[in-house]
């Protein structure tokens, strides 16, 4: 079966969303899934299975760094970015920004 | 309350990571169950409801915990860690590879495979037998003073002096085996002398129309196509000026005058078949190609000398009034053909059938101008069955062609498959037992016996496909009664199989550049494999 336009979107931007959630603050990984639903109002929705693995493929990359911290009574593994992960981050970004600028003036163009 | 770090190191077992890391991974893991099943609780779901919200999140274990590894490690999963259902560790995977080995054990399965060596041999018809073979045939007839063997390693050994010693002995043990002096009939050699041995069969065997006809191509061949008359400066001939030189047509008188016709197919036949039997080759496909390499007379020779009969002797004397001459002529024709067509099989009797008709045609019409309207009127029926048995042999032909075309493609089809599968599964069979000892095994092996493991079923399916697809032409050579019988119902597969010259001469050209192509395939990957593990060693270096 091929993969859906959405699947397909969000398969290619995991790494941008994930990162991008981390960019103020440290999160754990039952957070960021709920965040990613949340601020997507549902359109977005990372599959848990496939979460920790890409958690864990960040991480060995060096663009995030997970660290045990007391939370709610118990330790959470907290994900926080690295420097590399910043500058990731920020080629992502622009990278994304451009895709989309270029996308929406193709599909949001008005003929008179 | 429940054992949530349990409940996932149970399911994600065996995870070889460090302990520390392996710990981390769980419990990070069981906190997103746990965090999941308070929720459902707190939405007002019951325990066993939440506890299955709960567990819904990871719906397959065994791809999580490939991909927690693969995210790690950067690397497959070891393979003997792997509990997917093409594991080593899955029995199963073991039975299709036992049971494609079982296969072998079936007679049919292995003359399909038998059948590949033909498709992409060097050529059909070459050489069927090795010299190594036939010289170790050869030993052991001479030390069992075995006739038929020497016979049959006279018709076969490539290296024709070799073949006419073995010839004698054959033929000083069974005189009755003199036929096979044939095979040196139509050798031109310096170092062999045909004429010797076609004197020796006539000898033996003057009643037939054989070797005079023979004899007759000894000439025929050579100014017709080239030979030592053409190195000598001769001019070649066309067929129909050959007619008229004595060496030609005085043993073809002879032939044309012989009481029978006998080409020693059935003999051929029949030693062919109990040597290869013998040896234990039952394979109907060595038996057409032994068959099928018998001397048969030059069938243009024949034909040119009967045209020149009835069309040129014949016809001459007709009109000249001299119809008693001209009807010995086409009666000479006719009984030729009917003695040819009696004893020969395949093209030889199709050319006899053609002479009957060509004769036929003008004793009817001599006939009718001598006003024996009723006796040509007796005949007729006979040249209209010709015109049938033609007909329907085209057709015959025609449509077995195209069936067997079609079978043969599809054979071939899944023989390369099996092939190319079965180099796969001895690869991964060697990199699965190289990995059960060496658990520490390179990463790039590791990935090929995981993308590797489906080769055993594959190959069991590709199997058992080839031999359902080969099922209907699976023979024992003892099976077949005569030669015709062995062409008629499997040649045209045969032939199909082994190509038309182009066909198989395209496979027998993709050989080496396919084996180049996987070889710098196999050298390009590993060399980018390199190139990227490097290039992300120095990234995270930088960092």
């Amino acid at each position: 079966m091929a993969p859906t336009p959405d699947r397909e979107l969000k398969k290619g931007n995991a790494e941008l969303l994930i990162l991008a959630l981390l960019e103020h603050q440290p999160r754990h990984g039952y957070e960021i899934g709920k965040l990613i639903a949340e601020r997507s109002e549902g359109v977005v929705r990372f599959h848990v299975a496939s979460l920790y693995p890409l958690l864990y493929r960040l991480e060995r990359r060096g663009w995030v760094k997970g660290a045990w911290e007391p939370a709610g009574g118990r330790r959470r593994r907290f994900y926080r970015l690295t420097a590399s992960g910043r500058k990731t981050l920020a080629d992502q970004r622009i990278r994304w920004r451009s895709f989309s600028r270029a996308v929406n003036r193709i599909v949001e163009v008005r003929y008179a | 309350m429940h054992d949530w770090k349990e409940l996932v190191r149970v399911r994600l077992s065996p995870l070889p990571l460090e302990p520390s890391r392996r710990e981390e991974i769980i419990e990070e893991l069981a906190q997103q169950l746990e965090d999941a099943y308070s929720e459902a609780l707190a939405a007002g779901a019951s325990d066993p409801e939440a506890l299955q919200r709960s567990l819904a999140q990871f719906k397959d274990w065994e791809e999580l915990r490939k991909n927690v590894f693969h995210a790690v490690k950067a690397a497959e999963l070891p393979v003997w860690q792997q509990s997917g259902i093409l594991s080593p560790r899955r029995p199963w995977v073991w039975t299709t590879l036992i049971l494609s080995l079982a296969l072998f054990a079936l007679f049919g399965f292995r003359q399909a495979l038998a059948t590949l060596s033909i498709s992409l041999g060097s050529s059909w018809s070459d050489r069927i037998f090795s010299v190594r073979t036939l010289d170790h045939i050869e030993r052991q007839a001479i030390l069992h003073a075995d006739s038929r063997a020497l016979a049959f390693v006279a018709l076969h050994h490539p290296d024709i002096n070799k073949a006419a010693g073995a010839a004698e002995k054959a033929i000083a043990l069974d005189p009755h085996l003199t036929w096979i002096s044939a095979r040196f009939a139509q050798v031109q050699k310096p170092a062999l002398d045909p004429a010797r041995w076609i004197a020796r069969l006539k000898g033996w065997d003057p009643d037939n129309a054989f070797p005079y006809l023979l004899e007759a191509d000894q000439f025929f061949d050579t100014r017709s196509f080239g030979g030592p008359w053409e190195r000598h400066g001769a001019a070649l001939l066309p067929p129909r000026a050959i007619v008229v030189e004595s060496h030609f047509r005085l043993p073809m008188q002879k032939a044309f005058a012989a009481p029978r016709y006998d080409s020693y197919a059935s003999q051929r036949f029949d030693l062919d078949r109990t040597i290869l039997q013998q040896q234990g080759w039952d394979r109907p496909d060595l038996l057409i190609q032994a068959v099928g390499s018998r001397p048969i007379p030059n069938l243009l020779a024949i034909r040119t000398y009967a045209e020149f009969l009835v069309m040129d002797v014949g016809e001459t004397a007709e009109k000249a009034g001299r119809f008693q001459d001209a009807a010995e002529q086409y009666q000479t024709a006719a009984q030729f053909g009917v003695h040819m067509q009696q004893a020969a099989p395949g093209i030889e009797r199709l050319i006899a059938m053609a002479i009957r008709q060509q004769s036929y045609e003008h004793i009817i019409a001599l006939l009718r101008l001598q006003g024996r309207a009723e006796k040509a009127a007796l005949l007729e029926p006979s040249l209209g069955d010709l015109h049938d048995a033609f007909a329907f042999r085209a057709r015959e032909y025609r449509s077995a062609d195209v069936s067997a075309g079609r079978v043969a493609s599809l054979l071939l089809f899944l023989g390369l498959l099996v092939i190319a599968l079965g180099v796969a599964t001895l690869a991964w069979l060697a990199s699965v037992i190289l990995l059960r000892w060496e658990k520490n095994g390179s990463g790039l092996l590791n990935n090929f016996a995981s993308v590797a493991s489906i080769a055993p079923p594959s190959l069991l399916l590709a199997s058992l496909c080839l031999y359902g697809a080969y099922y209907p032409y699976i023979r024992h050579i003892n099976q077949f009664e005569s030669g015709e019988q062995l062409f008629r119902e499997l040649l045209p597969f045969w032939e199909s199989l082994a190509g038309p010259g182009m066909y198989r001469g395209f496979l027998n050209m993709l050989i080496w550049p396919a084996v180049w192509c996987v070889i710098i395939a196999a050298v390009g990957v590993v060399t980018l494999r390199r190139i990227a593990v490097r290039r992300q060693s120095q990234s995270l270096n930088e960092q």
